[in-house]
């Protein structure tokens, strides 16, 4: 993702960022989408998350 | 008895003391208000001190007492109480800009239970903005600084807790743990810090940070008085559907044998890289300590640790983001630089990776949940260094803020996504006078055990009883 997709992206979800800002933003939102590639390559197919719902 | 000594007293012997008449919880209340005047303001551990309202409270205890009745458990201990836990009549700041203040008219069911018990509330103690990282350094009510060298930051997020007990400025206090923030400032002020199982305790009327990682637990000078605390405010609670029935076992000290039986996993690789010298050597100790005091010291395999981290920062940042969004969108330029990095993050995550990390924890919860059939109780250090340096300079704050996360996060929060009780005790001081935290996990509702063990270690060593020096002002 590069700067201009990203502020691309936060002004679609109604944030207009300064460049200061995007550039802090950055390496977070790909250090997490990093994060988000490995825990992929997991032998996850057995598991569902947990996730609780219970009606009150 | 001096003020100082009174002010480093156990929960349980100011409890037994009150109970007795030795002492009335007045004077009590009023010898840690006392050193709160004199101490705090260099500290900065609390935002706000109710004087009149605990010493009305310890009156009553006081009361009781004259009356022949039993004044509870905590009869007059007084507590600090993170400011994100609602005390009914006084603002909630959860260390925050002031258009995010509430009052709320109710105690939260955790408080409830400590005031029935017979606990006295000193104040709300400063945390990490929102609780939403471990430096404490927050642009809205200043830093919170280490006991043990206020240029040094006191971990957080429950950083004004943990301070407040090092520094003598109450006896016990509340905290809550998403990533470690009970454990960090216990390694790094030399405190002891508790999480229990997720569920354990009531979360109703407590500012949330994630949902699915969120815990409270006490903060102390010794792992009996942590017990104490865990017992009072342990339970179901009708305002939070999830709090579960059981009340924790009882504290279970050791017998004569130690922890003769006991089988302590170390497991290596992940929990033990990256770990500072010192860090390292005091953990290795430790070990060798609980050896000598009858446990089997065991090696475990968990093969996925370094992936609870990346689990963790997902399904955190998500739902941190859900719940600010509508602040968010109203009132971006009230948050910090580093809360808004941190917040605006979570919009980019897509949902399907937060279900992917959310899978991720079942495969993680099982694969620890396996390293326990061989052992007992997990042994890590708490974090990877002792307390960094308070970065003065806000243009370096936000980076430095995430950076420090990630680095004293690394062996706690696999416990937040597991769910596992995790108890930090101190385990030594590196050579420039700062503490060192050693984790010790259990299985899931199994924190007698944690516990018991903690408590063979600090009867082994004399690290929880060593005090800041306050110089002219202790």
């Amino acid at each position: 993702m590069t700067l201009e997709e990203l502020e691309h992206l936060a002004g679609l979800l109604g944030f207009s960022l300064s460049r200061e800002r995007l550039e802090q933003l950055l390496p977070e939102v790909q250090r997490l989408r990093e994060h988000a590639a490995r825990l992929r390559e997991l032998p996850l197919d057995p598991e569902a998350p947990p996730l609780r719902f219970a009606i009150p | 008895m001096n003020t100082q000594d009174l002010c480093f007293s156990s929960i349980s012997d100011l409890a037994s003391r009150v109970a007795a008449r030795e002492l009335t919880a007045l004077e009590v209340v009023r010898s840690f208000l006392s050193r709160i005047d004199h101490i705090n303001p260099a500290v900065n551990a609390y935002m706000v001190v109710t004087a009149e309202q605990a010493e009305e409270d310890a009156r009553r205890v006081d009361r009781e007492i004259a009356k022949g009745r039993a004044p509870g458990v905590l009869g007059g201990v007084p507590l600090g109480i993170k400011d994100l836990i609602d005390v009914g009549g006084v603002p909630t700041a959860a260390g925050a800009h002031r258009r995010f203040h509430y009052t709320p008219e109710r105690d939260a069911p955790v408080i409830s239970r400590l005031r029935r018990a017979g606990a006295v509330i000193l104040g709300k103690t400063n945390l990490h903005e929102f609780a939403y990282g471990v430096t404490n350094i927050n642009p809205h009510t200043g830093p919170v600084r280490n006991p043990w060298d206020p240029s040094r930051i006191p971990g957080g997020s429950s950083g004004g807790s943990a301070a407040a007990v090092a520094a003598g400025l109450c006896a016990g206090a509340l905290g809550s743990d998403t990533g470690g923030s009970i454990r960090i400032p216990s390694s790094l002020c030399g405190t002891v810090g508790l999480k229990p199982t997720y569920d354990r305790i009531s979360r109703a009327g407590v500012v949330a940070l994630a949902w699915t990682l969120d815990h409270l637990g006490p903060i102390t000078r010794t792992t009996r008085d942590a017990a104490l605390l865990l017992r009072v405010m342990a339970g179901a609670d009708p305002g939070d559907p999830a709090s579960v029935k059981a009340e924790p076992p009882p504290f279970d000290e050791p017998s004569e044998d130690g922890l003769s039986g006991i089988r302590i996993g170390v497991p290596r690789g992940f929990f033990w890289e990256r770990t500072h010298s010192e860090v390292y050597a005091a953990a290795t100790g430790a070990l060798r300590v609980l050896a000598d005091r009858g446990a089997t010291i065991l090696d475990v395999d968990l093969p996925h640790a370094e992936d609870a981290g990346k689990a963790v920062a997902i399904i955190l940042s998500v739902e941190a983001t859900a719940y600010h969004e509508r602040r968010l969108r109203g009132s971006l330029g009230a948050y910090g630089d580093d809360l808004q990095v941190r917040l605006l993050r979570g919009f980019f995550i897509p949902g399907t990776d937060y279900v992917l990390a959310q899978r991720a924890r079942a495969l993680l919860t099982h694969e620890f949940l396996s390293a326990f059939h061989g052992v007992d109780v997990l042994v890590t250090p708490t974090t990877t260094v002792p307390a960094r340096p308070i970065e003065e300079d806000p243009g370096a704050g936000a980076a430095v803020s995430l950076t420090m996360s990630t680095e004293l996060t690394r062996f706690t929060n696999p416990f937040n996504l597991t769910g596992m009780p995790a108890l930090s005790v101190p385990c030594g001081f590196a050579r420039d006078g700062l503490p060192i935290g050693l984790q010790i996990v259990g299985k899931p509702f199994d924190e007698a055990l944690v516990l018991r063990v903690g408590h063979a270690y600090e009867q082994a060593t004399e690290w929880h009883r060593k005090r800041p020096n306050f110089g002219h002002r202790s």
